[in-house]
């Protein structure tokens, strides 16, 4: 019977995660675009939109994106055609069956099966889970193996089990396929789980060690991955690394107070702040006022962003505080330790690279988060008189928020974040472009969407075998944030209408601020390109005679 | 005290009393607060009592804000109450007291204003009607997702749920969004907060965060002062922290203590190299002024009130010449007079807060002579640019 109703409950958050994935998020994002032209690309020619053959990173934006979840959309893709819901597909999917595991996980703190289905049914429509089930996120991918991939090594190794063990690792093995994070989450997990540092500090064992074989286990550990990191390109992912690192902050303090003097390593060393910054980028998960109230500006203008409550649901937050406080204090049980050990290796990644709260990056922890306040409510259960009430409120609380962040997500989250990562006016004017562009000379294309290119080869399925000739014009030797190129009869750069009203059979794509009046002037055409809004016109496409 | 002296910060507006002020009011405040914490009987736990005298935090009220020292040497005493049922009675009166004497300033009855929340459920409708592609949920659906109770207790969650911030609490010097805030304590406390939170058995060190949190949602002003309730409460848990650190292994609580007064040390140099960047700006703003205005004699001469009472400081500083000062900047000048203000206050205000580099000769252009100027740091007269000018009307 629970079962049945957990199938039920996975049915509802697949339906929610993929109804109207077309329309919400409004557009897709480049990287998106990026995954789901790489999907076409595989699809139509074995090779990615650079033309190398079944590569097992993508080089994208230069990013090196790991490719499992452009290979994954090649089903969906091939299936529905290359289309915004085809594209996050595979995302819907991991984010659905991502609630299994946490369904298990939850078990092992929750006793009363029923309240556990409750609790994941209503942890399935928290606000990031569902938002990053609706966009095509590789770390949403990597999230669902990685969940697999823990409770399969922790019963494993709680049953000394090869198989499970081995089930557990190749899912690990498809986190790290799916986005960088899990290259560092997934070994630190395996050692931490291996080595249950927290019980050899509580236990004392910490000086019985014998540290010959916990160097060679560790490095076990890290040369298999390595090897697995080496097969799917670690070049690529020292690049990514290179770019995200934490170094970029030195002195981790303000130049106003450490310049460099004698006087300023001793007092004000920049060892103690990169400490410091560590700590806080760790601890930024486990600080509430981060979940909603405080927003920071990388959140705000990124494919993170949920307008209302940004990381758990409002209800969540408010009891995991009393959660954290049960965790911490039962570490003497094995099962809670394992919970600050998936949290130390999911915020790992976070850790190294430069930004505080970083939801995507440290998504492989988002179930402990989760978990934690289960803990919180299961924990005052326990305690309060009238259980009844309680849970009454609990369930009335957490259907009005459900019905709030679901509305929240499909609806309202469009109006306010179609500027930022769903750049507006590509969705409704590529193919209008595309028409245009056939018979036309030249194509300029003015936009401040940075590589606006990959918009025009995502909606105007252009042919993958025709842009991998351009290999050799996409050397990006600096990174100004932009990596658009000239491809084809397209050209990207800003239209100056003075000098560019001259040029014949031409069709620009620009802002909507040269008017119908100039247009015509010069025995033009335009088509205003709508946005997601009723009153914001994104873009226009002129046609010069 | 010593940080104090050393950092020797001009006193605000709120210690500028007609017969007590600056320093004078500042040693009296720190009696205070020392008193309270005597009849508190934190003075039997030197640890905790250490951990309470480090905090920036509480430092940067007692340099500051005599009235909010005042009800924290009150909250202090309070501890020490044998009687719960009084201490808590106790606790109420002085809540009361912080409630009523915030009633204007504490977000938390900003949020709660009815008419707001409702413009709030009118905005997101109109915004998801304005949507040319959505998903089209059925109205009631709609109605019941977005209406004054989850839209009112949205914003209410935010305000109860903002006093649970570790990055305003230890993270102040590294806090990313760079707020103007004084940390409470130094980074390194934060681990031993947790392993305290994982150890502590004495339940009072519960009860005792419990007027902090409130004394947070009910009051306004900078984090520290909203914040500062917290501190025994959390002292309390992070010094039994350190102590089970030390019970553990000795050398680790060494290690722990050495690094809490390394961050203290660390912390209270940077106090000293950028006092302003922590503290409010207004009385350096006012400092200044009255010490340039020795230049300015004979002339009338208006200055800017913007920031709070330029006459109180006036007083403090310049006494008997204030009364050929006006406090204010009018908006028709005369010939010959004297005006000290923002840049702001004679371009127009600036969304940006920014003002064209060539400002000498817009004001020259203007009929004025540029007699002197300084920048001051924060923005602290928002969209009047961060420059202090001294101009004559020609």
């Amino acid at each position: 019977m629970k079962k049945f109703v957990l199938i039920i409950i996975l049915v509802i958050n697949f339906v929610i995660r993929i109804v109207g994935s077309d329309k919400s998020p409004t557009s897709v994002n480049w990287d998106e675009a990026s995954l789901g032209y790489n999907a076409y690309s595989l699809l139509k020619t074995g090779k990615d939109d650079f033309g190398y053959k079944l590569p097992l990173t993508l080089r994208s934006f230069e990013d090196y994106k790991p490719a499992l979840y452009s290979y994954l959309s090649i089903i969906p893709v091939k299936l529905m055609g290359l289309s915004q819901g085809s594209t996050r597909m595979v995302s819907a999917i991991a984010g659905t069956l991502a609630l299994i595991p946490l369904w298990w996980l939850i078990t092992t703190y929750v006793t009363n099966g029923w309240m556990a289905l409750f609790l994941v049914g209503m942890l399935g429509l928290g606000p990031l889970r569902l938002h990053f089930s609706r966009v095509a996120l590789e770390s949403n991918l990597s999230m669902a193996f990685f969940s697999f991939g823990v409770w399969w090594w922790i019963n494993g190794i709680k049953k000394y089990s090869k198989t499970t063990i081995f089930y557990g690792s190749a899912m690990m093995i498809g986190a790290i396929l799916s986005y960088h994070s899990a290259r560092v989450a997934a070994p630190l997990l395996a050692i931490f789980l291996i080595a249950d540092p927290i019980n050899m500090i509580i236990t004392r064992k910490w000086d019985k060690i014998n540290w010959k074989l916990a160097g060679l286990t560790a490095g076990f550990i890290v040369v298999s991955v390595l090897f697995v990191m080496g097969v799917s390109g670690a070049g690529n992912v020292a690049t990514r690394l290179g770019q995200e690192n934490i170094g970029r902050f030195y002195p981790y303090t303000s130049q106003e107070v450490f310049e460099g003097s004698l006087i300023d390593w001793v007092m004000n060393n920049p060892v103690y702040y990169l400490a410091g910054t560590l700590s806080g980028h760790a601890l930024s998960f486990i600080s509430p006022a981060n979940f909603g109230p405080t927003l920071y500006h990388w959140i705000r203008n990124s494919v993170q962003f949920v307008p209302s409550v940004h990381f758990i649901g409002f209800i969540e937050t408010i009891f995991f505080i009393p959660g954290l406080v049960l965790v911490l204090r039962r570490l003497k049980k094995l099962e809670y330790r394992y919970l600050i050990y998936i949290f130390m290796a999911g915020v790992a990644p976070t850790m190294i690279t430069w930004n505080w709260f970083h939801t995507l990056r440290a998504v492989n922890m988002l179930m402990v988060i989760e978990i934690t306040s289960v803990i919180g409510i299961v924990g005052l259960l326990n305690v309060v008189k009238w259980k009844k009430i309680y849970l009454g409120l609990l369930m009335v609380g957490f259907g009005i928020q459900s019905i709030f962040l679901v509305n929240n997500e499909l609806v309202y989250a469009v109006t306010e974040n179609y500027m930022d990562y769903q750049p507006g006016g590509f969705k409704e004017g590529v193919e209008k472009l595309m028409v245009e562009s056939s018979t036309a000379q030249k194509v300029i294309v003015d936009t401040s969407q940075a590589q606006a290119y990959i918009f025009l080869l995502f909606y105007g399925k252009y042919p993958p075998q025709e842009i991998q000739k351009y290999k050799e014009e996409r050397n990006w030797i600096y990174d100004n944030g932009n990596r658009d190129f000239n491809f084809d009869n397209f050209e990207f750069r800003k239209v100056i209408w003075a000098e560019d009203e001259k040029l014949k059979n031409t069709v620009l794509w620009t802002s909507p601020d040269i008017t119908l009046g100039q247009v015509e002037a010069v025995g033009g055409k335009r088509w205003l390109v709508n946005g997601p809004l009723e009153q914001y016109k994104s873009a226009q496409i002129i046609k010069l005679p | 005290m010593v940080l104090a002296i050393w950092v020797n910060y001009p006193p605000t507006e709120f210690q500028l009393g007609k017969y007590l002020n600056g320093w004078g009011l500042r040693i009296l405040t720190l009696g205070l607060i020392i008193g309270g914490l005597w009849l508190g009987r934190i003075k039997n736990d030197w640890l905790t009592l250490t951990l309470v005298f480090t905090s920036f935090g509480l430092w940067g009220v007692w340099l500051g804000y005599p009235r909010e020292s005042l009800l924290l040497a009150m909250f202090l005493a309070s501890l020490g109450i044998k009687n719960t049922k009084i201490m808590y009675l106790g606790w109420l009166v002085l809540l009361t007291v912080v409630g009523i004497v915030n009633f204007k300033s504490a977000a938390i009855w900003q949020v709660a204003k009815i008419n707001d929340v409702e413009s709030e459920v009118v905005r997101r409708f109109t915004s998801e009607d304005s949507l040319t592609q959505k998903i089209e949920l059925p109205f009631k659906i709609r109605r019941l997702a977005t209406n004054k109770l989850t839209v009112g207790g949205g914003k209410v969650w935010k305000e109860l749920v903002a006093v649970a911030d570790l990055e305003s609490i230890f993270f102040g010097e590294i806090h990313p969004l760079f707020r103007k805030t004084l940390t409470m304590f130094v980074w390194p406390a934060v681990w031993l907060f947790l392993l305290g939170l994982a150890v502590t058995k004495n339940r009072s060190r519960w009860i005792s965060l419990v007027p902090g949190v409130i004394h947070f949602w009910i009051s306004g002003g900078p984090y520290y002062i909203r914040f500062v309730w917290l501190v025994p409460g959390m002292a309390l848990i992070i010094g039994d922290g350190l102590r089970a650190l030390w019970d553990y292994k000795k050398w680790l609580g060494w290690s722990g203590a050495i690094i809490l007064v390394y961050g203290i040390m660390a912390m209270g140099r940077d106090l000293i190299v950028r006092p302003d960047y922590w503290l409010d700006n207004r009385p350096l703003l006012y400092k200044e002024i009255y010490g340039r205005l020795g230049e300015t004699e004979g002339s009338k001469v208006y200055v800017t009130d913007v920031l709070g009472n330029s006459q109180k400081y006036c007083q403090y500083y310049i006494k008997n010449r204030c009364n050929n000062l006006d406090f204010g900047i009018p908006k028709t000048k005369q010939k010959d007079e004297i005006y000290v203000g923002f840049i702001g206050e004679f371009l127009g205000s600036s969304f940006k807060n920014t003002f064209t580099d060539d400002w000498i000769k817009v004001m020259e252009d203007n009929g004025y002579e540029v007699l002197d100027f300084f920048d001051i740091r924060d923005s602290i007269a928002y969209g009047l640019g961060e420059r202090v000018i001294v101009v004559k009307k020609l």
